[in-house]
């Protein structure tokens, strides 16, 4: 069934095809929200919140555009959301410690297979992983995360580059262990 | 969407690996979400069921105050009775009014009926009526004359009727009819204005203060609110948050729509503050203050249940919208316990508050028009999320208080 037969069923409320939808995408969304969260039980809440809404809006979805995109930029605004509300950071102090002049090397990004590197991004402080996944998956600007997350756009670029710095020092040690 | 830098390597190897990554999610998290979709359905059926109630509530409550309103509407010169049937084969009575006794200046009436029968060969009653006594002259005549439904009357008595008569009223009435006497003339409402002070009572400490009180609330992020949770690590840093309690003060307009019902509308400042105050870290500690200015627009219905001389119960019910007019910031700094600075802000408040109060009041009349009044209730805070961070952003329902003073002022 293509995308748009499944999208047209799901809209008249086949609960078959809301099924067949969901066995579809939640792989990839589940991956997305695993990045957003802090841990897994917390990326299951946000799919679980995210396909909820991609239910309740499927009348709102324009057939012009990529139907995955919009379920993708549904489950990142859940987890934003949901980050707001909910989420803490287990270790305030921490990341100050990694601070350091290094700059990730995407050489050894390169060598992780995905499920490791989501497992990294999961552990960083929750402002950092939350910039990084906007900035450097999703690929929004620094100005149009600022906007998302009601911070300035400097605030943007700091969190991010001390993300990237903090990324790097995961991988050295990480590398290291190997 | 523009990226600020073409150097993209490390991003784009990242986003590459990233984007197309699957992780298969649990077994049962399908039906946790189709379990989770109909406790959703169940929850919207509840709230359409409640404004079902709602709205018949209202719908009772205008008819009541439908209801109170009289059939009649007095005017000076009227004597109102209650049409208590329809029916054309049922009397009819035909009521006229002297002029007020100018002599001594009283206000009573000498009411006149004359009844009669639209029966064929119809007997012609002619009731003379006092305010005191509706029996003490009744006469009986023949209908003579052929013309169904037109009586003979005595020709001086009603000569005399004619100059008396300002308004004349014809009014239906049932065979059982007993005359009531005229109802006192509509007593005179008043409309007042007046000042008033309300304020949200304290509901206690929250169960967990630091950052939970923060992370547990539902409100809006404005700029200050982004800029915190990033510098105090998404609240985690904060040790403890206090609030002042909420200040309100305005103006209020009371107009009567019956006897019993009563409309209340205003304007009003409202001033919330509190103190978000950080842990020493490093020797260094922060606290953020917030004062938010509002004006809010309340409009209510009031119902009087015990209307005294003095004292009056009533319970109202009202609406208010308020508006944000500025958000007012400043972080303090201390190291080692020493004020270092102060950084000021100054932010919009977007969006709307929304909440409902009900509440029950008394009034106490003073002399020269003059009302203390003084209502307590519940205030259930609607829209917290698009307002920044305070009181009402950590519990929807608070008790609420209002005082003050109406002045009643004219007809």
């Amino acid at each position: 069934m293509d995308e748009k037969q499944l999208f047209r069923d799901c809209l008249n409320g086949d609960r078959r095809a809301q099924k067949s939808l969901y066995d579809r995408y939640a792989g990839k969304m589940f991956a997305v929200c695993m990045r957003y969260a802090k841990d897994k039980t917390t990326a299951e809440d946000y799919l679980q919140e995210g396909f909820i809404r991609v239910f309740r809006k499927l009348n709102t979805f324009r057939e012009e555009g990529s139907f995955e995109g919009w379920i993708r930029t549904i489950m990142v605004n859940t987890s934003l959301e949901m980050l707001r509300k909910n989420d803490l950071l287990a270790d305030s102090d921490d990341y100050m410690r990694h601070i350091s002049l290094a700059q990730p090397d995407p050489g050894i990004i390169e060598q992780l297979h995905e499920k490791e590197l989501i497992a990294l991004i999961q552990q960083m402080p929750t402002g950092f992983r939350t910039v990084f996944n906007l900035y450097a998956i999703e690929g929004y600007n620094h100005k149009e995360i600022g906007e998302k997350l009601q911070i300035s756009e400097g605030t943007s670029k700091s969190q991010y580059a001390r993300a990237k710095i903090w990324l790097q020092n995961k991988l050295i040690s990480t590398n290291e262990k190997r | 969407m523009k990226k600020d830098n073409t150097e993209r390597t490390f991003e784009s190897i990242l986003s590459r690996k990233l984007a197309e990554a699957e992780i298969a999610p649990p077994d049962d998290l399908w039906s946790r979400i189709e379990h989770k979709r109909k406790n959703t359905r169940r929850l919207i059926f509840l709230r359409v069921a409640a404004t079902l109630v709602l709205f018949l509530g209202s719908a009772y409550l205008i008819h009541l105050m439908i209801s109170e309103s009289p059939i009649e509407t007095a005017s000076n010169n009227d004597t109102v009775i209650e049409v208590k049937s329809t029916s054309l084969k049922e009397q009819i009575l035909e009521i006229s009014e002297s002029q007020p006794n100018d002599d001594n200046g009283s206000e009573n009436m000498i009411a006149m009926a004359v009844a009669y029968e639209i029966q064929p060969e119809t007997e012609f009653k002619k009731i003379d009526l006092t305010t005191t006594n509706i029996s003490s002259d009744i006469t009986h005549a023949d209908n003579q004359s052929g013309n169904d439904g037109d009586p003979e009357i005595d020709e001086e008595e009603e000569q005399a009727v004619e100059n008396k008569t300002i308004n004349t009223k014809i009014v239906l009435l049932p065979d059982n009819f007993e005359y009531e006497l005229p109802k006192e003339k509509k007593s005179v409402q008043k409309w007042s204005v007046g000042l008033a002070y309300g304020s949200n009572i304290d509901r206690g400490p929250a169960a967990q203060n630091g950052p939970q009180r923060l992370t547990n609330s539902s409100f809006g992020f404005d700029e200050f609110q982004g800029e915190l949770a990033f510098e105090t690590v998404y609240f985690q840093q904060i040790e403890n948050t206090s609030f002042e309690p909420p200040f309100s003060i305005g103006a209020l307009v009371n107009l009567p729509i019956t006897n019993r019902f009563r409309l209340e509308a205003g304007l009003f400042y409202t001033l919330l503050a509190h103190e978000s105050r950080t842990m020493v870290i490093n020797n260094k500690q922060s606290v953020f203050n917030t004062r938010l200015h509002y004006l809010g627009i309340p409009v209510g219905i009031q119902w009087i249940i015990i209307n005294g001389r003095v004292i009056r119960f009533y319970v109202s019910q009202s609406l208010v919208i308020e508006k944000g007019l500025s958000a007012e910031y400043s972080a303090d700094r201390y190291e080692k316990g020493r004020f270092q600075k102060t950084e000021q802000s100054r932010e919009e408040i977007r969006g709307v508050q929304l909440s409902g109060n009900s509440s029950i009041g008394m009034e106490f009349s003073l002399p020269q028009n003059f009302a203390l009044f003084g209502q307590a209730g519940v205030q259930v805070y609607l829209m917290n999320k698009t307002q920044p961070f305070n009181l009402r952003s950590e519990h929807m329902i608070w008790p609420a208080v209002q005082t003050g003073i109406r002045w009643r002022i004219a007809n």
